[in-house]
């Protein structure tokens, strides 16, 4: 591809990404609005909340988590359980009776997944842009 | 993924059947992104596109004519690409362009269930005594002049990636164009944008299109 302009960067391919996006609230989960208040929320906390010497989340990890949340949405997933994690990361945790997938972004932005699926089996790992949709769907939505 | 195929029919008695394809080839989408991360040219089989978005680098929104000319040159950069590698010369079956307009809360409009000063067609969302709805949606579309092509109209309730709430404004018009030649690409966008700069006028109030203005030149 090197005939292309200049100017252009190559960025991937195989994408599943979308360029630029917003999540309809018609189509979403009905939660979506309560759960990026509470995301909202974490922002307010105190140093040492957790007594452990931990900042409130960064601002890194506040968009990735409200990235997560959309997507989670978007996807339908149960409801979620968003708290703070220690040192400026944010924990997610989506499930049924049967599944559970725990979703930690750290204070970078970066995410890591921990999936319980309903046999039994345990999948854990760091969360690559746009695996959300095929993870919930092998883990809470089969 | 690549995206897939899509084209406006208007004689029934071509009416397609389920399709089926063996994939020989990588099913792949490429994305090129420019210096300033505000245009992306997507190449897969079968489809070319471009798209503009705005980013904090990116000054202020483009005039039709600015990415006009910036898709002229990438698709004729793309096409003398195709022709160095003996591909041929691509048969283009379809042309499309969208505009997707991200109309934000608290900049023309408070609640979604008064949204009268947005667009005539959402103006009774909350009729009697229903409360403000959670969620809107209205879409609509239009057979364009000669059929050479279709508008499609949808205006809905959206969470932004910033969290903020927003009406999705999105006006897409897509057809044949007469013929594969730039030229036509050209002239069949040209066409399409037309529709869609009526259709932003005639469901947007007037005192929207004001901020909306406002909102693009920052």
């Amino acid at each position: 591809m090197s005939a292309l302009p200049e100017q252009y960067d190559y960025l991937g391919a195989s994408s599943t990404g979308y360029w630029s996006r917003a999540t309809p609230t018609t189509y979403s989960a009905e939660w979506l609005r309560d759960a990026l208040g509470e995301l909202d929320e974490l922002r307010r906390l105190d140093n040492d909340w957790d007594s452990y010497g931990s900042p409130p989340p960064t601002p890194d990890a506040i968009r990735k988590a409200r990235e997560l949340i959309l997507r989670l949405a978007e996807e339908c997933a149960p409801t979620p359980s968003i708290r703070p994690f220690g040192g400026g990361g944010i924990q997610i945790e989506s499930g049924t009776s049967r599944s559970e997938l725990q979703l930690t972004v750290d204070p970078n932005g970066q995410a890591f997944f921990l999936a319980l699926a309903p046999q039994g089996q345990i999948e854990e790992g760091e969360l690559l842009s746009n695996a959300l949709p095929n993870l919930l769907a092998r883990v809470l939505l089969s | 993924m690549p995206l897939p195929p899509k084209t406006e029919v208007f004689d029934t008695s071509h009416r397609r059947g389920p399709s089926f394809e063996l994939l020989s080839r990588p099913a792949a989408r490429c994305w090129f992104i420019d210096r300033d991360r505000g245009l992306l040219i997507q190449v897969q089989n079968g489809r070319f596109i471009q798209n503009w978005r705005k980013e904090k680098a990116t000054k202020s929104y483009p005039k039709y004519e600015k990415t006009r000319s910036t898709f002229s040159r990438d698709w004729d950069r793309f096409t003398d690409f195709l022709k160095g590698q003996r591909l041929g010369d691509p048969l283009v079956q379809q042309c499309e362009i969208t505009y997707v307009n991200h109309l934000e809360i608290e900049k023309g409009w408070q609640t979604l269930g008064d949204l009268k000063a947005v667009t005539p067609v959402l103006s009774e969302v909350s009729p009697g005594r229903l409360p403000s709805p959670e969620g809107v949606i209205f879409g609509s579309r239009y057979v364009l002049p000669e059929k050479r092509g279709r508008l499609y109209v949808q205006m809905q309730s959206a969470i932004g990636a910033d969290g903020k709430e927003l009406l999705l404004f999105t006006l897409t018009a897509r057809g044949a164009p007469s013929s594969s030649q730039a030229s036509d690409l050209l002239s069949w966008f040209d066409f399409g944008r037309t529709w869609i700069h009526e259709a932003f006028e005639g469901f947007v109030t007037p005192e929207m299109r004001v901020i909306w203005g406002g909102q693009k030149s920052r």
